[in-house]
């Protein structure tokens, strides 16, 4: 991958994406972060033009709950085309020849998307009541999308209910671990007691918090992480939002550890968002810390299977630790809150 | 593990804490922390052994297929003994996961730091 700027290939496969005569790939180097998959910034020279991109592949080892890099940036095309603020999408190549794996082009956007720098760095982001109103608006947009044929085939069936749908996704993913944990299958058990009633489905992000989306000194500059959108509930997007370990150092502020929630809803009803349900919000809350624990025991035996060995896979399990308590906190006998 | 090995586990946690990782930048001191943080768990997990042990045993007999099929809904005595147990576990990755007060009332007293 180091090669990337002497890639005879990929430089043309550029100049296609791109509508230009040729091009020619002047740097690029790998970007932090990304558990899943890999990340490069790529700067491509076209003619007198210059272009800041990033190129995006499968990580050594990758969870079970990711889609592949094509469904993925179909995604995120269908959310560009919605309107949703997103890196507009240049381009992907299914060709493992190119660069070794399938990979997808983007434009480059300027920001900062870690999650514990987003929440205490409040020279980012601008006005953080206006930014949380902005990402509720971005949300409802997401889900008033209505999925175009290629997108349908990439979602699958619709569930009737995204409640029961979870608990019985993150029942098979707690098999598949192999190891008990009998905190999770009490929390599920106690979940799947208090569930609410079927409801909407809409299109989902599934993975919209503080962490995936990226902003600069006025405000949000680009909505991230596609892999995991489907149908779901539209409160399950509010909930994982909302939740708790989700707001880093600032626990107190409960929309994204950024803002108080109702700067969050408002913009999301204001946006022609559905009416925000508190106790269906609350439900997908706790169902948050469960979804969130099984993920990073799922990043733990990445590392104790042997795929990709790395301290910081072993540490991520032992957040499921802290995630326990809390989530037990959260089920005592005779009903559930976040 | 004797207290001198935990004592060397602290020792060596605040050293790679305090000492390597102010004089490193980027990925670099990122892996420092990192590493401060995993020995600083192991310390904490090996002061917590017996405390884990125990609670663990008290949870040894359970029948998760069970908990799935609805067989202890309201079970509060099953409910409290998991508490027990996670909050040791919750206490060894990240003390300050519990509030003080959590702590004193969840956790043996030798435990009750961060």
């Amino acid at each position: 991958m180091s090669d990337l700027t002497a890639n005879p290939a990929l430089a043309a496969w550029l100049a296609k994406a791109l509508e230009a005569d040729e091009a020619r790939v002047t740097g690029a180097r790998k970007l932090s972060g990304g558990a899943i998959q890999e990340n490069w910034a790529l700067d491509v020279a076209t003619g007198g033009q210059d272009h800041a991109l990033v190129l995006r592949r499968d990580a050594p080892a990758t969870i079970g709950a990711s889609r592949t890099r094509a469904q993925e940036y179909a995604l995120l095309d269908a959310a560009h085309a919605a309107g949703v603020l997103v890196p507009r999408p240049v381009g992907f190549c299914g060709d493992a020849q190119v660069i070794g794996a399938p990979f997808a082009v983007l434009e480059r956007v300027a920001g900062e998307g870690y999650g514990p720098k987003v929440v205490r760095d409040t020279a980012l982001g601008g006005d953080r009541d206006a930014l949380a109103r902005e990402l509720g608006r971005q949300l409802a947009r997401i889900h008033a999308i209505t999925p175009e044929a290629e997108v349908a085939a990439i979602l699958g069936p619709r569930p009737d209910d995204p409640a029961v749908a979870e608990i019985a996704l993150l029942r098979g993913w707690l098999d598949d671990l192999g190891a008990p944990h009998a905190g999770l299958e009490w929390a599920l058990r106690q979940c799947e007691i208090h569930a609410p009633a079927p409801g909407g489905v809409v299109f989902a992000h599934r993975d919209y918090r503080t962490g995936n989306y990226m902003v600069d000194a006025q405000g949000l500059t680009a909505v991230l992480d596609w892999e995991f959108a489907g149908w779901g509930d539209p409160m399950a997007d509010i909930g994982w939002f909302c939740a708790a370990c989700w707001r880093f150092a600032r626990p107190d502020l409960e929309a994204g550890g950024i803002a108080d929630r109702a700067h969050f809803y408002d913009g999301y009803e204001a946006q022609g968002g559905r009416l925000i349900d508190p106790a269906r919000v609350g439900w997908w809350e706790v169902m948050a810390h469960i979804r969130w624990a099984v993920i990073a025991l799922q990043q733990e035996a990445r590392h104790s299977s042997g795929a990709e060995r790395a301290l910081h896979l072993q540490l991520t399990g032992r957040i499921a630790d802290t995630l326990d308590w809390a989530i037990l906190r959260m089920t005592a006998p005779g009903g559930i809150t976040p | 593990m004797t207290p001198r090995g935990i004592d060397l586990l602290v020792q060596a946690a605040t050293e790679l804490r305090e000492g390597l990782a102010p004089r490193l930048s980027g990925a670099a001191r990122y892996q420092a922390l990192l590493a401060a943080n995993a020995v600083a768990t192991a310390a904490r997990e090996a002061r917590a052994a017996p405390h884990l042990a125990r609670a663990e045993e008290a949870l040894a007999d359970l029948d998760l297929a069970a908990i799935r099929a609805g067989a202890h809904d309201s079970d509060s005595a099953l409910h409290a003994r998991l508490r027990a147990c996670a909050a040791i576990r919750a206490w060894i990755a990240d003390p300050r996961s519990l509030s003080a007060q959590d702590r004193a009332e969840h956790l043996p007293e030798d435990l009750h730091d961060t």
